[in-house]
């Protein structure tokens, strides 16, 4: 919701817009309906978050970009037992039950069952769109608390383009960006690099161990399009990524002394995606892609000056067909989309040991090779009854492979019984397929007298969530809104700890259907601007979850967040802003709180020339953070950064 | 993963998973019983004679007499004998009951048996049961440096484990043993020996239960890598290092009739004080044992030790500990807590009559 305070305060986002820049142009979203909606008027309520507004709070990556956008959490901290990955959540929900997308495609790689978003470089990045509630009419599975599209930008300007960004932060952090472009009509391509690496975090003084390991992110990106008939435009995108961490940590053997374990873990990714719009008279329209993802991960923990440890790795792979009819029909838009995925995942452990016969090495799948295949139908009909009302009917069937098919409707509807008013409401189902590793896994301890086994008989946890909010926008420089959304899940999938089976002196813990939960949250939203000088924005986000087969709240899931922001024209032309947000204390278990705390974000920004612009910043000024090895403690693993950096964009010809 | 510490992990649970007594144990109220939190499940009455096996199963809880040999019966759970308690599983039984105590004896009322790491099954062990403290945090074992007399034919050596790990491939690795011993003659305490990477880690985390392990003899030195099937049959070894357990070659241990006696066994101390001994501070306490300490002292071999071997009966009192047992069938299915609420007649070889209460545990 900040976001569409910005947004409304604006600017148009996309390297290729001079710094600074401040056009009043409403952000058009797509991910809400699959249709381009402007986001204020959206029948289903689309927050964005644009590339500038990226920039301002400091982001070098989608999961730091999200990191203090009101409806959602991006907490590290949370998934210490992940090793820190950036996951969202979205409506009390997280892992795969929010669905993650590039440019409509779902993105593939999860560590634990979280896409890291701090795996993904913003450097491509022309705006994030959220989009909350149930939203697998559309998408299919995953996407039952909300739905995150990462956009890519394309060329604006003819003719040649390029910029850079070059920033350096606390613990020897740099981050180097640079972009490309050539546009010719509609013929264009653009090609987008990434560097970004940054120490590791000690865990506590007199031993070496880090609490967060040292990151580095490699990416190169290309994209191109080109007409090839009047009405037919194809567009390829291929994007490669390497991600690593360097973490370290001690144990002690008693009477030898202190141990060092390094543990690096490395993660290509590589997607392709090609896409084929093919456009009819009237503003129909006809969407082909055709999509390719591979992923590898290799995490080791080997003990230092000798090969003794673990291996473990990863492959996992997507490959999708789709195609989206769009057909215009007077106030009436139907959507028509038919989609296949065939996933493959496989994952085995390789342990090193020192045997009286000398060094052995052997090897175990942890997941047995996975091949996921699924199909599915898609129709919507946006209905413009009339100016002020649009009902939005919809519903996906998706058959799988495994366990049959999931039928998900949705109806949204918008109205605006006067200019400045507009209510919205959906109702909808949502669900998420059994998991490779839910149906695959094999975690065997059993000389530890257990194994966790995966489940070929699971069946998708499925939801229904109704989302509603009312907008007030007394003038054009002001909003309020008020919303509030309801899910409930059943057949949640996990392991369930209190039926576990013996097989001789092993015991077998299964992943099951058993969960029950329910979320429901309110919020309250405020935004004004004041000329051309100062904007600034307000949000209360109310949250309350409850598992009903533990009969306790989800674990981790702050219940008040209070989240503000100012931008600032200053004197001098410097840029101002701030960014604030109070969560208060949360559940983790009965005898374990999560405690609240406070993070103030700090930037300013002045533009250097037409093109260019100088930045310093300061995140987490009051450099809260979280205590190593204390249980449940949500707070950011990383406390305090200061930051300096430089960006200068140029192109050739304004488009 | 942190890999070195889950290998002490495996490596230490594998053998003796609750042999480090209090350090691992979850707790039984000390207070003395007033038996409240056993007001529900089913009461038995188990008579336990001076000699023989008394056989319980557990649904419906009953007192059975399995048909023919017991051994390979899976028509019992439990049996008692003395002050004895035996699952059907492991070194007892061909069943897949486990037991895991004592637990705090209001588990038994509410039934909350989420503190329960794992289930152990029965397995031999003897003098050097206590050998080690096992720190939960870091998974690492740390030896309390006991002093151990081992007695064979005659002659008897003190023994003191000074560390569970060696370095090899330039890794530390757990279950690398190094001890040393002296031998206690008529005419007084022989030199010192040190041994060191006494090879215990029978094969690695993902061995099968028949990789061989090292196993010493005190008199010569010598050492010899023996399956336990092997050492089992063996006379060339006095002590056998395999994971976290010593075993002594006597009774159930082996065919060679040695015993052993742990000196320090009443000594208690906190995790803390055993975690900064080192075998430099400990040696003077192992010089300062001379034949005399062992006067008096029950040398004996090993036997079949079990989750409430040494820990169901209060010393003092000689009346059951207060504390509830959670312990699986002999079929593997189910799952049980108990709790052993008196003796009546109590002798000095049995408790004579043992009153439990028994209940079905979630799951």
């Amino acid at each position: 919701m900040l976001t569409l305070a910005i947004a409304s305060s604006v600017r148009q986002s996309g390297a290729d817009s001079p710094p600074g820049r401040a056009d009043k142009i409403e952000e058009i979203v797509v991910t809400g309906t699959r249709t381009p909606e402007r986001s204020q008027r959206a029948t289903v309520k689309t927050d964005v978050v644009t590339r500038d507004e990226v920039e301002r709070r400091g982001a070098t990556n989608i999961a730091e970009a999200l990191s203090t956008q009101p409806g959602v959490r991006v907490d590290p901290g949370a998934y210490g037992y992940l090793g820190g990955v950036g996951a969202i959540q979205i409506q009390g929900f997280d892992l795969q039950r929010v669905l993650i997308l590039e440019d409509g495609e779902p993105v593939v790689g999860d560590v634990g069952g979280a896409i890291d978003l701090s795996a993904i470089s913003t450097a491509d990045v022309e705006r994030i769109e959220v989009v909350t509630g149930p939203a697998s009419s559309l998408y299919g599975s995953n996407a039952i608390g909300g739905v995150v599209n990462i956009m890519s930008a394309t060329p604006r300007a003819s003719g040649p383009a390029a910029g850079a960004r070059a920033e350096g932060r606390d613990r020897h952090g740099l981050l180097l960006q640079g972009h490309g472009s050539y546009r010719e009509g509609k013929t264009w391509m653009r090609l987008d690099t990434d560097f970004f690496r940054r120490d590791g975090v000690a865990r506590s003084a007199g031993v070496p161990d880090l609490h967060l390991p040292a990151t580095s992110r490699f990416m190169l990106g290309a994209r191109g399009g080109v007409p090839i008939a009047r009405n037919i435009d194809v567009r390829v995108r291929a994007r490669w990524s390497r991600h690593r961490f360097d973490g370290l940590s001690s144990e002690l053997a008693p009477g030898l002394g202190r141990y060092l374990l390094d543990e690096p873990s490395e993660t290509d990714r590589l997607a392709v995606h090609f896409v084929e719009n093919i456009a009819f008279a009237g503003g129909s329209s006809l969407r082909l892609t055709m999509g390719r993802q591979w992923v590898d991960n290799a995490a080791s923990s080997i003990q230092r000056g000798s090969s003794v440890g673990d291996r473990r790795e990863r492959r996992q792979g997507l490959q999708s067909a789709e195609a989206i009819g769009t057909v215009a029909d007077g106030g009436r838009t139907w959507v028509v989309g038919s989609r296949a995925e065939v996933e493959h995942i496989d994952q085995t452990l390789r342990t090193t040991e020192s045997l009286s016969s000398g060094l052995t090495t052997h090897s175990q799948a942890e997941l047995v090779p996975q091949t996921l295949g699924r199909a599915a139908l898609y129709g919507q009909l946006q209905w413009k009854v009339h100016d002020a009302l649009t009902i939005l009917p919809g519903v996906r069937g998706e058959t799988n492979l495994h366990f049959g098919t999931s039928v998900t409707p949705r109806l949204a509807t918008s109205y605006r019984p006067m200019q400045k008013i507009q209510l919205r409401f959906s109702f909808g189902s949502g669900f998420r397929a059994p998991s490779a590793k839910e149906l695959g896994f094999l975690f065997d301890h059993s000389s530890l007298g257990y194994r966790v086994v995966g489940n070929p008989d699971l069946r998708p946890e499925t939801s229904w969530g109704a989302n509603g909010d009312v907008t007030f926008q007394p003038t054009s420089a002001s909003i309020l809104r008020g919303g509030a959304f309801m899910n409930w899940v059943r057949d949640l999938i996990d392991v369930d700890l209190a039926d576990a089976s013996a097989s001789g002196s092993v015991v077998d813990y299964r992943y099951k259907n058993f969960g029950k939960a329910r979320t429901f949250g309110v919020q309250m939203f405020g935004s004004i601007r004041v000329g051309p000088m100062l904007h600034t924005s307000l949000t209360y986000d109310y949250l309350f979850t409850r598992d009903d087969v533990a009969g306790r709240p989800f674990g981790g899931r702050p219940p008040h967040t209070l989240t503000a922001s100012v931008h600032a024209l200053l004197l001098g032309g410097i840029e101002a802003d701030m960014r604030w947000r109070t969560s208060t204390d949360a559940f983790v278990s009965e005898s374990i709180r999560a405690p609240g705390y406070t993070t103030i974000d700090l930037r300013l920004a002045r533009a250097v020339g037409a093109r260019s612009q100088v930045y310093a910043g300061v995140l987490n000024v009051t450099d809260v953070h979280q205590i190593p090895g204390r249980v449940g403690d949500l707070r950011p693993p990383l406390g305090r950064a200061f930051y300096v950096g430089f960006r200068s964009d140029w192109s050739g010809e304004e488009e | 993963m942190r890999r070195f510490a889950a290998v002490t992990a495996v490596l230490a649970l594998c053998s003796f998973a609750c042999s480090d007594s209090v350090d691992s144990k979850l707790g039984p109220d000390a207070a003395g019983p007033d038996n409240r939190e056993f007001d529900t499940g089913v009461e038995l009455r188990v008579p336990v004679a001076d000699e023989g096996r008394t056989f319980v199963k557990l649904s419906p809880p009953s007192i059975v007499v399995p048909a023919g040999d017991p051994a390979p019966s899976l028509d019992w759970d439990l049996a008692f004998e003395g002050f004895d308690v035996f699952t059907n599983g492991g070194a007892s039984g061909t069943g897949d009951a486990a037991a895991f105590g004592p637990l705090d004896a209001a588990a038994f009322a509410t039934g909350d048996t989420s503190q329960v790491p794992f289930l152990q099954e029965d397995k031999t062990g003897g003098a050097f049961l206590d050998w080690y403290a096992y720190e939960g945090d870091t998974h690492a074992l740390f030896s309390r440096y006991h002093v151990y007399g081992v007695k064979d034919a005659g002659r008897l050596w003190k023994v003191q484990v000074l560390g569970y790990y060696g370095q090899r491939d330039g890794a530390a690795v757990a279950a690398l043993y190094s001890i040393r011993c002296a031998e206690i003659g008529s005419d007084g305490v022989g030199p010192t020996r040190d041994e060191a990477l006494l090879d215990g880690s029978a094969g690695g985390v993902a061995a099968s239960p028949t990789a061989p392990n090292d196993c010493l003899d005190l008199a010569s030195g010598a050492r010899a890598m023996l399956t336990p099937d092997a050492a089992r049959i063996s006379h060339a070894w006095h002590l056998c290092f395999r994971r976290a357990s010593i075993a002594v070659n006597g009774d159930t241990g082996g065919p060679r009739g040695a015993s052993a006696v742990d000196l320090d066994a009443a000594r208690t101390e906190t995790l803390a004080t055993i975690k900064a001994k080192t075998a430099e501070t400990e040696r003077p306490a192992f010089d300062a044992v001379t034949a005399a300490a062992f006067d008096g002292k029950a040398f004996r071999g090993d036997r079949v030790i079990s989750a409430f071997s040494d820990l169901w009966v209060d010393p003092k009192s000689g009346a059951p500990v207060h504390a509830a047992w959670l312990i699986r069938d002999a079929l593997g299915r189910q799952q049980f807590l108990l709790g052993f609420t008196s003796f009546e007649n109590a002798t000095a070889k049995s408790p004579a009559t043992v009153v439990v209460r028994i209940k079905p545990a979630r799951g």
